[in-house]
């Protein structure tokens, strides 16, 4: 009978511990293999080459750490939200333990070299499957606990994760269309460009659906909750949603500029990749604009700084890449470290900062504290992850114009001015300085886990009461 | 005349129709009440841990 007047938080504290561990483990990859790019004598073996474990660092931030970061707030924000336990506690702890093994598997098959080669794609055919069925159940969970609310209005940040769930399975099913020819090989039903193009399209909106409009959730729950004000325009949030809509799901062929793509179909990418600029940014002035009048916390607030650096850092990112889609830029941008960069401006900087904010919100209240452990080791948390994604990003923008220029640089005669191995050679001290970004970043995440030991240790595992207050006054 | 190319053009049209009215509702006097009850509903959920008289770790949640 208890169960029924609590929400499930069980679920919520597994999920978020799961995304520091994760977390941890995933870019501690990255710093391994940053290092194997300055030293290349760390490749040690098949099993632990470059090849193998970037895919191995990528698929672990985004699916393990993200991920978890998604599920965990999703089914926080959607009961607190709908004043509602979740539908069936039993399949919220099957996506749980399904989605662990979803990423065992990829941490097993990667390294193995097992891989059906598909950037962000790379699992193999039974994990597709897996994915496909824990993913039904999220979906199951997440819109059955919707239905059943008892408050009329669907929250924003509802949409946003709703959202991100209905593409994502969209685009994991389309992408991943493959005939398996033995249990760990499969060929994509697709070939040639088009090929390409499904890849890309999965590609893009995987950052649009995955990466933006979920965190964006994430952003529309635990901003105002932690600012205490109420979102700066709640019409402009939903402008937002349905601008990112409508326009996320094009962007994509900016990945394959000037490749076998048809140009027509590159120049439709890059212009809609220049309007998906409107709506970010008026995402992000809506989320900095929760704090007007409350400006003042930021001073003492380390978990406010978190969530408001990382809609810096989504402004920033989403102010380059729409000038990265353009085709001339992209001239020079595309295959450099300057991608990289970006990617990491928008991985490390938005998605990471949002989320550990928002762990740093939850953690307390999913254990039986007012607060962490300390506070002071969350203000050093930030500290170190910002010198480290600043760190990061400013090295690869110069080390991916450069290569760009040193690239394209040609002698009067017509010929290169630069061998392919002597650009390689001037970026080694700008890859040594992004080692140092991430190494710091992954020290931060190393606090992170230690407040969170300390917190959880001390506190006890609660399930809040549903409380009646928000049920009678909006029933 | 291509139906499936005029077909794909008409849905792009709708698209941007709906957005164009999306838009317009966002933006109507009639959704402003609305919006606001929508943006104040977080608070009207407290979900802050009290520690206070019940802080104990091994209280086991009896009191409650």
């Amino acid at each position: 009978m208890e169960s029924q007047s609590t929400y499930n938080y069980k679920v919520v504290r597994q999920f978020a511990i799961m995304t520091v561990v994760w977390g941890i483990v995933g870019m501690l990859v990255g710093v391994v293999i940053a290092a194997q790019l300055v030293w290349p004598e760390l490749n040690f073996g098949p099993y632990f080459h470059f090849g193998r474990l970037r895919p191995l660092h990528t698929n672990a931030v985004i699916f393990a750490f993200g991920g978890c970061g998604l599920f965990a707030t999703s089914y926080y924000v959607v009961q607190r939200t709908c004043n509602v336990r979740l539908i069936s506690d039993k399949l919220a702890a099957f996506t749980f333990w399904g989605w662990q093994l979803v990423i065992l598997a990829a941490a097993i098959t990667l390294p193995l070299g097992l891989t059906s080669s598909k950037e962000y794609a790379e699992l193999e055919w039974p994990i597709d499957l897996l994915i496909t069925v824990v993913w039904v159940a999220y979906a199951i969970v997440f819109f059955g606990t919707i239905a059943i609310r008892k408050v009329k209005h669907i929250y924003v940040a509802n949409w946003f994760y709703g959202g991100f769930i209905l593409a994502v399975a969209l685009l994991h099913i389309v992408n991943n269309l493959e005939i398996p020819v033995t249990m760990w090989k499969s060929y994509s039903v697709y070939s040639g460009a088009v090929d390409a193009m499904v890849q890309w399209w999965y590609g893009h909106n995987a950052v649009g659906f995955f990466l933006t409009a979920a965190f964006l959730g994430m952003m529309y729950y635990f901003v105002p909750k932690q600012a205490g004000r109420p979102v700066y325009s709640y019409r402009l949030s939903v402008v937002h949603f349905w601008a990112l809509i409508f326009t996320y799901m094009w962007a994509g062929p900016h990945h394959l500029h000037y490749t076998a793509l048809p140009d027509w179909t590159q120049s439709v990418g890059m212009v809609f990749s220049l309007i998906l600029f409107a709506p970010s940014w008026g995402g992000m002035i809506n989320g900095i604009m929760t704090l007007s009048g409350a400006w003042h916390k930021l001073r003492t607030d380390p978990i406010l700084k978190f969530l408001v650096v990382s809609l810096s850092f989504y402004g920033m990112s989403t102010f380059e890449g729409p000038m990265m889609a353009i085709k001339t830029v992209n001239a020079l941008s595309h295959y450099t470290d300057w991608t990289v960069g970006h990617v990491h401006s928008g991985a490390l900087g938005w998605v990471g900062f949002i989320t550990i904010g928002s762990m740093y919100y939850l953690l307390p209240r999913l254990f039986g504290r007012e607060e962490m452990h300390s506070v002071k080791l969350i203000e050093a948390h930030f500290w170190l992850a910002t010198v480290g994604v600043v760190l990061y990003i400013a090295a690869l923008w110069i080390s991916g114009v450069m290569q760009g220029l040193m690239w394209r640089a040609l002698n009067p005669d017509g010929t290169l001015t630069y061998a392919f191995a002597e650009v390689v050679k001037a970026t080694y001290p700008y890859h040594f300085v992004r080692l140092l970004g991430g190494s710091l970043y992954l020290t931060g995440m190393l606090v992170m886990a230690y407040n969170t030991f300390r917190t959880v240790t001390a506190g006890r595992a609660v399930d809040a009461k549903i409380p009646a207050v928000t049920a009678s006054a909006h029933a | 005349m291509d139906w499936t190319n005029l077909g794909r053009s008409l849905f792009t049209v709708f698209c941007f129709v709906v957005f164009i009215v999306i838009l317009l509702g966002a933006y109507s006097k009639k959704s402003k009440k609305r919006y606001e009850e929508a943006a104040n509903q977080l608070f009207l959920d407290d979900d802050k841990v009290q520690e206070a008289g019940n802080d104990s770790p091994a209280s086991n949640g009896a009191k409650q």
